[in-house]
């Protein structure tokens, strides 16, 4: 469907891994694995951005890897946002357990800090566990409008170009999404595109292909008139590195080019030590900004 | 003596070491000289007392002075084991030495490991890796008797009246020019030689073990030994009694292989074509060499027919090779040996456009040029140059190793053989893609290495062989340089920093024979690192942070480390069939690999220890005993192993090494052990020969912020091996041959739960290598077709084989997806790479 952008030097190694393992993956088969399930962890797992907006916390409990049901949402947590001016207390969804939300009208600002609070009874023993992490808020990108043309790449695809500026401090941090009709096209982990600016030359954005249609692929060939919108958003170097690691895990580790599998580390921190509970997920800022057009 | 101790505080280490070096070279002025142990005694003392009163100068043991008082306590046991066993010989009869070279008479090739012994006792010596052999012995008649496996053995009776020079010529015994013989060792060297924990394979042997794709490996070989495993199906790479992929010390004709594998790790660098010896190290890894914790294959290339042209060579699936020898004049012979894929050419038959831009290729060349001046002197050139190329119009990627060796043999007198070796080693990388013009980008890494040798070699009776020397490495590693490519790059062009570094060695060691069934062998090897500085900053870490940084000028060494690494083992010869042996070894490793893969890839850099990396060190202990059988047709041994390794590096979780200037960040240290017995039974010629091997094993590591701090199974812990290897010749034209291995599965972290993000199930994880794969096993089988007459000059033979014959499916990896239609469901999808791979190769000699 769509590739990696670019992310930074490293990178350019995955480039050939799609030759290599093209002729190793075509040897699959299904087996059958029986593993314990581990004891059940937290999972906190939201965002504030600066679009006004409901901005959402989810708590739920882990499963077992093979359960095959949705994960159970954790209701009756107290969740809160807060900076050093405001606080957002947020509220349980009535129609989603375990899902917490802002009021429609927040957003966030350039260059504060947020800290996420968190208190429930996840063990239910009566008493509540007390859980809290911090973010800022990124520079905001710009997109000043996007493109497309066929790949030089290949026949089969189109590229989505974009044109902007990146923000003008150093060390930043971006993800990427596509949206056709109002619906977003990356919307899974998989899709998750990021880059940094840490082997950047040029704060300018030029005509850089950020996703790659495959139009032989009825979900992705876009039609005359398609509305296409672009969004960027500035993201911590914390978060970008969750994601990574959580593609990471997602893809899986080969005796050749990856290391050990791992648990995807949080930035939830559990303000009762003394509680045993174990904690996954992560709470972050980030900062969008989003251009549109008409496919013709 | 005040003066000594004055002058020493003043020594800057390298003085020291330059101090070191002069002792050696002042023993070597008077090794050839009568009576000239107690010079060397003198010499030796003088160091040690240095090395007591540095030591009483100050009681910090961190520094070089509390080095030294350490030293100093380890030398002191070693001096006396030393003048006891070489110099406090009772007054003996005069003596004269007898010494030359022994070589297969058919092209002159040197024969390394030939026995030499007086007729009728145990008495004797063997021939050096360059086929020279030395023997002093008292005025007198003897009957000496000069065997080698698989030749006929050669009885000479000789009149010993003064220093005498005998080069031998040693005959092929008819019947193995086509009898495979497995070992390279004559018949019961396993029980009387001085060392265990040792393979030696011929090249013949290595030739008819079934191959993937066709392709003869000696690494594919080794792995079939006891105590060595792959470290993933069809990897070229190989753990050796529990150690990482990374400690084995790889020399081809003495310089340093960094990547021994094409393609992605399926096929070794080496040429079996090419290649004289085998010898695999797995724990008593003499003092002459160190740098790495577990092993040493040590290969050596042929010198080159110095009788006549010949050629050697073979068209199979995926590759050609072909191998010339020839005399080069009366004095000189050399060898050029080629090999080279063509997946490629067939690509250009496609239709497919980007198929036919793609590039998929690996090249080998192995040269080597040897040059006798007189009896006293020979020079031999060799080199090594092998690429890896893949490309396609998105992408592309070339590595390979070039190796170049200088040597000289200089034989001082008859008792002192030495060798001084000028090395070269390098290896580099190169990546690109072509995805747009502001993208299109290309990064690149090299190391290289410049060593200098001095081997001597001192035979000063039959019953002490010393050997002393020096080696030097100068490390320059530049773990990656490169960027965008074209003005309208948006990427940066960035260099990280070079790396410099020199490695340093002294040892003298010996092996004596005590008693008529004991023999001893002892050695000391004194290591140090220097990293020398690049005129940058460097950082220094507390708690694996930065605590402060320092700036040293260009060029100056910023930080020195150091070992002793004593080496020791003791064989009790029971009988003639039977022996006991017992060693110990310690072994220091002071470059790494920056990869936490269970194989590694050929993008993996190398870094050095530094102000925050210590040595990694092993401690091994082994006892075996060794048992001939039927007039030494069948060797047994049983070994058991003990090995304790600190300062073992790891990486944190999901780790950044590729790229990663700051690669030191990413590492974790802990410490290790592991340990095992390993079986052998080897019947070693015969029509039906081979071997059977079964190893015990385990492997721990214990690493900080690694599986909460808890000790964890490391990946090569695989406590079943076992290994069948089997040749039969059906008839003068029909040979058959078949491998069978099985190894408990590979220990893994398999997901135990999971949770959402981003509409993704994201795993969480059991502890370290908690699990393991369903086991390893594979069946190999071969044919070989001999098509050529007996006698005749050009002889040409089929070789059919089949990989993995039964087609088992054994996990590469295993990967765990969300079903497609049902997401909240998970599922396990193994990968396996081979199941029957059948292959052609046609093979030929003139």
């Amino acid at each position: 469907m769509n590739t990696p952008l670019y992310k930074k030097i490293p990178l350019i190694g995955i480039a050939f891994l799609p030759v290599f393992f093209s002729c190793l993956y075509s040897c699959t088969a299904r087996i059958d694995i029986h593993t314990e399930a581990s004891a059940p962890r937290l999972v906190i797992y939201g965002s504030i951005s600066t679009d006004t907006m409901q901005h959402s916390i989810k708590i739920t409990r882990s499963s077992g890897y093979f359960s095959t049901s949705k994960p159970e949402g954790i209701s009756h947590a107290a969740v809160s946002i807060r900076t050093d001016k405001e606080t957002f207390t947020l509220q349980e969804s009535s129609t989603e357990a375990g899902l917490y939300q802002t009021g429609s009208s927040v957003f966030g600002a350039e260059g504060e800090t947020y800290r996420l609070s968190v208190a429930l009874d996840f063990d239910e023993d009566g008493r509540q566990e007390a859980y809290e992490a911090v973010s800022y808020m990124p520079g905001t990108p710009r997109i000043d409008s996007i493109g497309f043309r066929p790949s030089p790449l290949s026949d089969d695809y189109l590229e989505v170009l974009v044109w902007g500026h990146m923000p003008e401090a150093d060390g930043n941090y971006l993800s990427f999404h596509l949206y056709r009709n109002h619906k977003i096209v990356n919307d899974s982990l998989q899709g998750f595109l990021m880059t940094d600016d840490m082997y950047m030359d040029k704060k300018e954005i030029a005509g850089v292909s950020c996703f790659y249609l495959n139009q032989e692929e009825e979900q992705n060939i876009l039609r005359e008139g398609d509305i296409i919108t672009v969004r960027i958003d500035g993201i911590t170097k914390e978060y970008a590195a969750f994601i990574n690691a959580a593609q990471r895990e997602l893809w899986g580790s080969d005796p050749v080019f990856s290391g050990p599998p791992a648990n995807v580390q949080t930035n939830i921190i559990s303000k009762s030590p003394s509680e045993s509970i174990l904690v996954s997920g992560f709470f972050t800022a980030f900062s969008g900004s989003k251009q549109t057009t008409v496919y013709r | 003596m005040q003066d000594m101790e004055n002058s020493i505080d003043r020594l800057p280490v390298h003085g020291l070491l330059i101090n070191n070096f002069q002792c050696v070279l002042h023993a070597v002025a008077y090794l050839p000289e009568s009576g000239g142990g107690q010079n060397i005694c003198v010499k030796v003392g003088l160091f040690i007392n240095y090395m007591f009163l540095c030591g009483r100068q100050t009681k910090k043991k961190n520094n070089l002075m509390g080095f030294m008082a350490k030293a100093g306590k380890l030398l002191l046991p070693f001096f006396i084991l030393f003048v006891l066993t070489v110099f406090t010989l009772p007054a003996q009869e005069k003596k004269f030495t007898i010494s030359g070279n022994i070589k297969d008479n058919s092209n002159g090739e040197d024969l390394i490991g030939a026995e030499v012994i007086i007729s009728g006792t145990r008495t004797g010596t063997v021939s050096n890796a360059y086929g020279f052999y030395s023997l002093s012995l008292p005025e007198g008649k003897y009957t000496l008797l000069f065997s080698y496996i698989g030749y006929l053995k050669k009885e000479i009776p000789v009149e010993l009246t003064s220093d005498t020079k005998m080069n031998i010529d040693l005959k092929m015994n008819a019947r193995e020019l086509t009898e495979v013989v497995v070992s390279a060792e004559d018949r019961n060297v396993t029980i009387t030689k001085a060392e265990m924990s040792v393979e030696k394979l011929s090249a013949k042997a290595i030739k008819t073990v079934p191959a993937l794709m066709g392709e003869v490996d000696v690494i594919k070989a080794i792995q079939l030994l006891p105590g060595v495993q792959s470290t993933s199906e069809g990897s070229s790479g190989f753990s050796v009694r529990g150690g990482g992929h990374d400690q084995n010390l790889i020399l081809l004709d003495e310089a340093t292989v960094y990547s021994a594998s094409h393609l992605m790790g399926f096929f070794s660098v080496f040429n079996n074509d090419a290649i004289k010896d085998v010898t695999l190290y797995k724990g008593d890894i003499p003092a002459t060499f160190g740098g790495r914790l577990s092993s040493l294959l040590d290969i050596r290339t042929k010198d080159g027919n110095n009788q006549r042209f010949t050629g050697t060579g073979g068209v199979g699936l995926i590759s050609s090779r072909l191998t010339l020898e020839s005399p080069l004049g009366s004095k000189a012979s050399g060898l050029i040996s080629g090999r080279r894929t063509y997946a490629d050419v067939f690509l250009l038959l496609s239709s497919d456009e980007n198929l036919r831009r793609s590039s998929l290729y690996f090249y080998d060349m192995n040269a080597k040029v040897n040059f006798r001046i007189n009896d006293a002197n020979r020079i031999f050139l060799a080199g090594y140059f092998g690429r890896d190329n893949f490309s396609n119009r998105f992408a592309g990627m070339n590595f390979g190793n070039q190796t170049v060796t200088a040597r000289w043999n200089h034989i001082f007198s008859p008792k002192v053989f030495s060798n001084f070796t000028l090395i070269g080693s390098f290896y580099d990388y190169y990546l690109k893609s072509n995805l747009s013009e502001q993208l299109n980008q290309e990064w690149k890494s090299k190391m290289n290495d410049y060593g200098i040798k001095a081997d001597f070699s001192y035979l000063p009776n039959p019953t002490n062989h010393l050997k002393f020397g020096y080696n030097f490495i100068y490390h320059r590693f530049t773990p990656g340089e490169g960027g965008g490519t074209g003005s309208e790059s948006l990427l940066a062009r960035i260099a990280f920093p070079k790396e410099y570094a020199a490695e340093h060695a002294l040892y003298l060691a010996n092996e004596t024979t005590i008693a008529d069934k004991l023999k001893l062998k002892y050695g000391l090897r004194y290591s140090a690192f220097w990293n020398i500085s690049n005129g940058e900053e460097q950082e220094y870490l507390e708690n694996y942070s930065v605590a402060y940084t320092k700036t040293s000028k260009r060029g100056k060494i910023y930080q020195t480390q150091q070992q002793l690494e004593p080496r020791a083992g003791i064989t009790y010869i029971i009988s003639d069939y039977h022996s006991l042996k017992a060693g110990y070894s310690r072994t220091a490793q002071y470059i790494q690999l920056a990869s936490n893969s269970a194989s590694g890839s050929p993008l993996d850099v190398w870094f050095q220890a530094s102000q925050n990396v210590k040595p990694q060190l092993c401690d091994q202990f082994a006892i075996g005993y060794f048992r001939n059988l039927a007039d030494n047709e069948y060797e047994a041994s049983a070994e058991l192993y003990y090995k304790d390794m600190k300062n073992v590096v790891d990486f944190k979780d999901h780790a950044e090494l590729l790229g990663n200037k700051d690669i030191e960040h990413e590492l974790r240290f802990g410490k290790g052990y592991s340990y095992g017995l390993e079986l052998m039974l080897r019947k070693n010629g015969g029509r039906l020969n081979g071997w059977v091997s079964y190893t015990l094993s385990g492997s721990r590591r214990k690493i900080d912020d690694i599986n909460n701090g808890n000790e964890y199974r490391s990946p090569y812990d695989k406590p079943h091996n076992i290994s069948i290897v089997a040749n039969y010749e059906l008839s003068p034209k029909w040979m058959v041959s078949a491998n069978w291995v099985y190894a408990s599965g590979t220990p893994v972290t398999y997901p135990t739960g999971r949770f959402q993000v981003e509409n993704s199930y994201v795993p969480l994880y059991s502890g370290r290598n908690e699990y393991r794969y369903p086991a390893y096993h594979r069946l190999d089988v071969s044919a070989t077709w001999q098509l050529s007459k007996p006698g005749k000059r050009f002889r040409h033979e089929l070789n059919v084989s089949l990989y993995n014959a039964y087609g088992r499916k054994n996990p590469w990896t295993i990967l765990f997806r969300q079903e497609n239609d049902r997401p909240d469901s998970s599922y396990a999808e193994m990968v396996y790479l081979f199941t029957f791979i059948p292959s052609i190769t046609w093979n030929f000699t003139f």
